[in-house]
């Protein structure tokens, strides 16, 4: 036995260091009655009760009373917020306290999708006709929002991708269970132990998604944006080969070719009925231009033909620390330097992506200051640890991405480095031959304590790894409970790396209540751009029925000008934002614009 | 590159990246891969297949899915029609 020094701060309540150790270890809090998955209930002396509710990661409790150096709150915090809100001006101090019950709120309100708000003369019956998919993780079929007023399916398919094989198989893997099977599986006295394919657990993120798209509200009373659209969902799953921790975290995954192959499944399937397509998936990784071929080809597909779309969540990376970007001059130099927490040996990577006619030479320092050597464009490497020999870091120099020309600098955590990380790492970038100089850098996503750069951050440029397509719509997240809206503190920021500006559109995400798997009626809050995209897909599907019912199809170029341009301002207080942006979506003004295609 | 050893830690010379392959933690010693690689791959010539390739899914003419031999990236690399390709990289939910 041993006393191992952990770095947390020492002025926090004890229990709340022990979940943060914990946190740092892969934990994560679990959803309870009133909290999310990763947050805990606190309460909260502080000089400033405005100050406090104010902040986009709090979510309000009850207020206890006044005191004369200050109020006592209860709220609810993200865990990976903790420290940063005990160090915030108004906080005197910070406890963890008994979870409190959530207050219902309404998304379909705020963005004009209640049928009561739609336009008095939209013909498309909430969605009718429309296939929307979901691409996700965990499906309750049964839940009762996704059910007929008779108990039957609204579900049309849903493809397990990580079932065994059959003779039917799509693509040659996993099973397909047609609605036929889910309205068999529903007169059972256990539906998921008939059809062969369950939730996992309470409070899975995919039954939640697809309620927000299109729950019809039969279960829990409140109705998704489009509830009665068609619904297809494709669990989604990774290929055979391993990503390195995960397996341990036990957590939902999957991989950007069956992410494509999902997609064609889903396209296919609809034939030539409307289809929009939501994705509450991504990382942090990847040149951030469009040009991986994942995002080539979820373009291609939407491009295939009219009436389809793919809305894609902007991702949760604003406040994380994860992006840095500057340029280098030709002789000098610029340092990043990359904090790690020494213990955790979760994936750490990072890229470096900047211009094809530049060269740097990558120099690699270590905490004390002392060069391991430098590595350069068309090279690779990797970081031993000297006493043990074993390998801590893989390394990669790249000229000319084969996609957009660019080269690349990256380094990988090895999958099995057991040895103590360094603290930190400087990577310092020489200007070899200088034509433009800019470049960019993403730390990738991990699960247990994230890595990130020294302060202070960057943090535009933090949209996910397959949210910079040209025909997908990216959406952002706000907290539609608070007055003026606000930004969730954690909603990416456009634009992309080559200067589009995206997220096109924002909806809130920000303590969204919609359907709790495995409760058949229940609901929980979850928080995310995951809960604001498929807002965005339930308004398009809208926008596809109200087509059909006037007899047209729209293209995807006028799907985005319609979003475009109905959006609303105030906020943003601008023609386009980088975490709004071009405004928060509007269910009434798009149905309408659509009508008015035919004027 | 230049090497010193008076830090804890040393960088050591590897062999050169495929062009083609995207880079990954996994790609980067292609020795320990092993079987079948998912990958997307992108050709410049619509509908074209390289040879001993499975297609999973046609994506676009000029985009699919595949399952490729790991011996088979040396072949792909050497591909005139073969501009890039992607292997499969995790995606997780988007929940705060």
């Amino acid at each position: 036995m041993y006393l191992q020094s952990i770095s947390v701060m020492s002025n926090l309540d004890p229990k709340l260091q022990h979940m943060l150790e914990r946190r740092g270890r892969g934990w994560k809090p679990s959803a309870t009655v009133s909290t999310s998955e990763g947050e805990i209930a606190v309460i909260v002396k502080v000089s400033n009760r405005d100050a406090w509710f104010a902040r986009s990661e709090v979510f309000g409790g009850a207020d206890i009373g006044s005191f004369e150096d200050g109020a006592i709150v209860t709220s609810r915090i993200p865990l990976s917020r903790v420290e940063a809100l005990h160090q915030a001006p108004e906080v005197i101090s910070l406890k963890p306290a008994q979870p409190l019950r959530p207050l219902l709120r309404d998304t379909i309100a705020e963005i004009k999708a209640r049928v009561d708000l739609l336009p008095v003369n939209a013909g498309g019956e909430q969605g009718r006709g429309v296939i929307v998919g979901i691409v996700d993780f965990g499906c309750d079929f049964a839940h009762q929002n996704f059910r007929n007023n008779d108990g039957t399916s609204r579900i049309q398919a849903i493809w397990d991708q990580g079932a065994p094989t059959s003779f039917d198989s799509p693509f040659g893997y996993g099973k397909v269970y047609r609605r036929s099977e889910i309205n068999s599986a529903l007169q059972a006295s256990n539906p998921y132990t008939a059809l062969g394919y369950r939730p996992a657990r309470f409070g899975e993120h995919g039954t939640h998604v697809m309620d927000i798209v299109a729950g019809n509200g039969n279960g829990s009373g409140t109705p998704g944006v489009a509830p009665n659209a068609d619904i297809v969902f494709v669990q989604l799953s990774a290929s055979d080969i391993p990503f390195s921790g995960e397996e341990v975290l036990g957590s939902s995954f999957g991989d950007s070719v069956q992410l494509l192959e999902a997609l064609k499944f889903i396209f296919d399937f609809a034939e030539d009925n409307p289809c929009v397509v939501n994705l509450s998936l991504g990382t942090n990784g990847g040149p951030h231009d469009g040009s991986t071929l994942v995002e080539q080809g979820i373009d291609a597909l939407i491009s295939q033909q009219a009436n389809r779309a793919v809305v894609i969540a902007a991702a949760n990376s604003f406040a994380d620390g994860i992006h840095a970007a500057g340029s280098v001059q030709a002789n000098a130099f610029k340092d990043l330097v990359w904090q790690i927490d020494q213990n955790d040996t979760s994936g750490k990577e990072l890229e470096i992506w900047y211009d094809g006619a530049d060269s740097f030479r990558v120099e690699l320092i270590d905490p004390q200051g002392t060069s391991l050597g430098s590595i350069l464009l068309g090279h690779s490497a990797r970081i031993r640890d000297q006493a043990t020999n074993a390998v801590l870091f893989f390394t990669a120099h790249r000229q000319g991405d084969p996609n957009n020309g660019d080269n690349t600098f990256g380094i990988y955590m090895d999958p099995s480095a057991a040895a103590a990380l360094p603290s930190s790492l400087t990577i310092r970038l020489h200007g070899e031959v200088v034509s433009d100089g800019n470049f960019h850098a993403w730390i990738e996503r991990d699960d247990g304590d994230q890595s990130h750069f020294e302060a202070p951050n960057d943090n535009s440029c933090t949209l996910g790894s397959i949210s910079c397509g040209r025909l997908s719509i990216v959406v952002g997240s706000y907290d539609a409970h608070v007055i003026g809206q606000p930004l969730s503190y954690f909603s990416s920021s456009g634009p992309t790396r080559d200067n589009r500006k995206k997220p096109e559109i924002s909806a809130p995400g920000h303590q969204v209540l919609a359907a709790n798997s495995c409760t058949l009626t229940g609901i929980t809050r979850k928080s995310g751009t995951s809960m604001a995209a498929p807002a965005v897909a339930g308004v398009i599907a809208l926008m596809l029925a109200e087509a059909s019912s006037i007899n047209i199809k729209i293209s995807i170029e006028q799907i985005r000008d319609i979003l475009a341009k109905t959006a609303r301002s105030g906020p943003p207080n601008s023609l386009w934002d980088p975490r709004y942006g071009l405004g928060r979506v509007d269910a009434n003004a798009a149905v309408q614009a659509v009508r008015d295609l035919l004027s | 590159m230049d090497n010193q050893n008076k830090s804890k830690y040393r960088l050591e010379s590897t062999e050169q990246l495929s062009r083609k392959l995207e880079i990954d933690p996994r790609t980067l010693d292609i020795n320990t891969l092993k079987g079948l690689l998912p990958v997307t791959v992108k050709v410049s010539q619509a509908d074209y297949v390289p040879p001993s390739i499975y297609i999973r899914a046609r994506i676009s003419p000029n985009l699919f899915t595949a399952d490729i031999p790991v011996d088979a990236i040396e072949r792909l690399e050497e591909d005139p029609l073969v501009i890039s390709v992607g292997v499969a990289r995790r995606l997780r939910s988007l929940q705060s």
